[in-house]
């Protein structure tokens, strides 16, 4: 039996373009995919999706229209997920839900939406973590300074807030690992393509600033009740990069912070004050 | 001394204190200000002991007029004082929530001179805060016990939370340890600022533009094994409060034996968090699954089964009710089961619409099923492995890591010197380090309050004799 798979470019405008193509197009896709890493499988029929803003346009209306804007809110979540096989699961999902109505993401036990919902949520407990662990250092000239790893393409879900509450400050979030940054100019926000930020220099008060955070963090601790597992566990290491109070301390300061700092990894020089002595 | 080292000691003398939250208030951003509110709440850090930072929690001030036994900033303590200006504060306040290391300040302080002056010094940092800097981050202040209600009212109109904290459940425990504090010169703040919340809501159905009061409302703390005050009491206490004073939260405050010469507090044993994990498990039962506290203790059992969560102790307790058919039950007894949560439930309730719901859907669907297997039906079938009670709670205690984690089973010293046992039955004397061999142990002298006459003995599992 042949399957039909479509393959699109990543975007979000091809994944709507390639749902659109599904109703009115060659097939109903088995799956729908981006080509790079993909499996091939023997008996399938590939159909090469191009993005077209109308098409795009249309289906988002008709999600909104048809269904909710919450249902198009997980759409796009669940887009952002990058995940290989969020697009087949936004068409299968779309798919059950035309057909139910706004309700469809009620039935959570359903094989068509339980897959869309996961991804969705991922997506939105990595951002209310990134909104609390986003650490912006101020530049010399004022600007202050955010960079980020972060596991999902979420930059445009972060921006809103800050732009709300740190309206009165020049800021840019960079996602390091996409090559991506939000910058606000105090008036609004725009996404744009910046690489790797180099030769970064710290405006005078903020070593000051630090030092401060970092005292703070180390004993705020209870020492009696100190567990490095259940830190772990609500802040996973992979964030521990990005984050000023978990850097090595000084050298004339006071050693690792108490549980350990991150074992042998690359100084960020954003952060200062770092001893060149790893420590114990 | 500079910022630096006043930080340094002022934030270790805040550090008890462990409310942490900062959900509850939606200030909203001001457009040419700094700041927000968000309504569930940000953690932006871990410490080191796992806890949630969200807010710089200080102490203006660690020069204390009072003496309470328990506290480390107490008069009689030998440790370095020193106090902030507000200008201190303030900059440290605006340098990390621009750095976005805070939701916002959460401010205590020791009794400098008396209540009304501390407050006083504390409101005029968050009136500038507010006033002048702009800030519309989150502010929790605590409230000093004795402060008179106009320094509330009047703090009450720049913070988002007032907490005062009860610290001990029974007016003679209080006395004892903190001779200065009165549980009425607690309470009597907290009813008032009750009062004025429900009167500024009563306002706002009437008014469009009444000035915010306490917006995320109010906390308290208790401190658990400083005194001998069972669970029991202290759920009860905790239900009275959530019920007469509106409370948002009381949070649980495992005794750290840091005063060691005190005959009035224990003996160096270790923290009590298993303790106090039961404590906070029951009190969610409290807040979000309508329990009432007699159903998960009584006066003849008034210690939590440290083996075992609260409400799963209720539920072999009452294995009448069970199973329950999760297709058909209400959303009432769907929150009885161990293993299904709010979250859970109301999910079970909603894809209940769309058709019957399978075991394997119950999965999807976030239930814990290796503890619900016990208790429910699904469409009629049975998936549990037992329906005795004994033989369930075998299972439950081998799954929970909890318990083994937080109070890992050790000999009972009690078990390992007889001698020991009796005399701490008989008539509380000190055992002295007399003879080398014996293990060095100092009993706390019995002291006769009216709880001893409602508390039974506390078990032995707990290190306390």
């Amino acid at each position: 039996m042949i399957m039909i798979v479509f393959l699109y470019d990543g975007s979000f405008e091809g994944m709507l373009t390639a749902i659109y193509e599904s109703y009115y197009g060659p097939g109903h896709p088995e799956r729908i995919e981006i080509p790079d890493n993909r499996q091939e499988a023997l008996l399938e029929q590939i159909v090469w999706i191009t993005a077209d803003g109308e098409k795009a346009r249309r289906v988002e209306t008709a999600i909104v229209q048809k269904l909710s804007h919450t249902v198009m809110d997980a759409v796009e979540l669940a887009w952002m997920s990058e995940d290989m096989a969020a697009a087949t699961v936004v068409h299968r999902f779309l798919r059950y839900g035309f057909k139910q109505g706004p309700a469809v993401l009620e039935h959570e036990a359903h094989p068509a939406v339980n897959p869309l919902l996961k991804l969705s949520r991922a997506v939105s407990r990595e951002r209310h973590r990134l909104l609390g662990l986003a650490r912006f250092v101020q530049l010399k000239g004022g600007i202050y300074y955010c960079r980020l790893e972060p596991d999902f393409n979420l930059l445009t879900l972060l921006a809103p807030h800050f732009a709300e509450r740190m309206n009165d400050q020049p800021w840019v979030i960079h996602d390091a690992r996409r090559g991506l940054a939000v910058i606000f100019d105090t008036r609004s926000w725009k996404l744009a393509a910046v690489p790797e930020a180099q030769m970064l220099t710290l405006h005078n008060q903020e070593e000051e600033m630090q030092r401060f955070w970092r005292e703070y963090y180390h004993r705020i601790a209870i020492v009696e009740r100190i567990n490095p597992n259940l830190r772990r566990q609500m802040m996973p290491k992979k964030y521990w990069k990005n984050l000023t109070e978990m850097q090595p301390r000084d050298i004339e300061g006071q050693g690792a912070p108490p549980g350990g700092s991150l074992p042998g990894h690359r100084q960020n020089p954003l952060f200062i004050g770092m001893g060149q002595e790893q420590s114990p | 001394m500079d910022i630096f080292e006043k930080l340094s000691v002022l934030a270790e003398g805040a550090k008890y204190d462990v409310s942490c939250s900062s959900s509850g208030s939606d200030r909203k951003a001001v457009k040419g200000q700094v700041g927000s509110g968000a309504m569930s709440g940000i953690c932006h850090s871990w410490s080191a002991d796992g806890r949630c930072i969200s807010l710089l929690k200080i102490l203006y001030s660690n020069d204390c007029v009072y003496d309470c036994a328990y506290c480390v900033n107490r008069k009689s303590a030998d440790v370095k004082r020193a106090s902030f200006t507000p200008d201190e504060l303030v900059r440290l306040t605006m340098g990390f929530y621009r750095r976005n290391y805070i939701e916002g300040l959460f401010l205590s302080s020791a009794v400098m001179d008396n209540p009304c002056r501390t407050m006083e010094e504390m409101i005029s940092v968050v009136k500038r805060l507010r006033t002048v800097e702009g800030f519309n981050g989150y502010i929790h202040m605590k409230g000093i016990p004795g402060a008179s209600s106009e320094l509330i009212d009047e703090a009450g109109r720049y913070i988002d939370r007032m907490s005062l904290n009860l610290e001990l459940p029974s007016d003679k425990g209080l006395r004892l340890l903190a001779p200065q504090k009165k549980q009425k010169t607690i309470l009597d703040p907290m009813l008032h600022i009750r009062n004025q919340i429900a009167a500024t809501s009563e306002e706002k159905k009437r008014f469009k533009r009444v000035p915010s009061y306490i917006p995320a409302g109010q906390t308290t703390q208790v401190m658990v094994g400083a005194t001998k005050d069972s669970d029991f009491s202290i759920m009860r206490v905790s239900e009275a409060m959530y019920q007469g004073l509106s409370l948002k939260r009381v949070y649980y405050s495992a005794y750290v034996p840091l005063v060691q010469d005190n005959p009035l507090l224990p003996a160096a044993v270790k923290a009590p968090l298993l303790r106090e994990h039961r404590l906070y498990q029951a009190d969610w039962l409290l807040r979000f699954y309508a329990f009432k506290a007699d159903e998960l203790l009584t006066r003849e059992t008034p210690y939590f089964d440290p083996q075992i969560d609260p409400k799963a102790g209720w539920a072999l307790r009452n294995m009448g009710v069970f199973p329950v058919e999760v297709n058909k039950a209400a959303y009432e007894m769907l929150l009885r089961i161990p293993g299904v949560g709010v979250v859970s439930a109301r999910r079970i309730i909603a894809s209940r619409r769309f058709g019957r719901l399978s075991f394997d859907d119950l999965k999807k669907l976030g239930v814990v099923l290796k503890r619900a297997r016990h208790f429910i039906l699904c469409n009629g079938k049975f998936y549990g492995s037992s329906q005795d009670p004994v033989q369930i709670r075998g299972s439950l205690t081998a799954l929970d890591n909890d318990w083994k984690r937080l109070d890992p089973p050790q000999i009972s010293l009690f078990d390992l010197h007889p001698q020991i046992d009796a005399i701490s039955k008989g008539n509380g004397q000190s055992v002295g380090a007399q003879d080398k061999n014996q293990i060095l142990l100092t009993l706390p002298d019995r002291v006769v309050t009216s709880e001893n006459a409602l508390a039974a003995e506390p078990s032995t599992v707990y290190g306390w004799g």
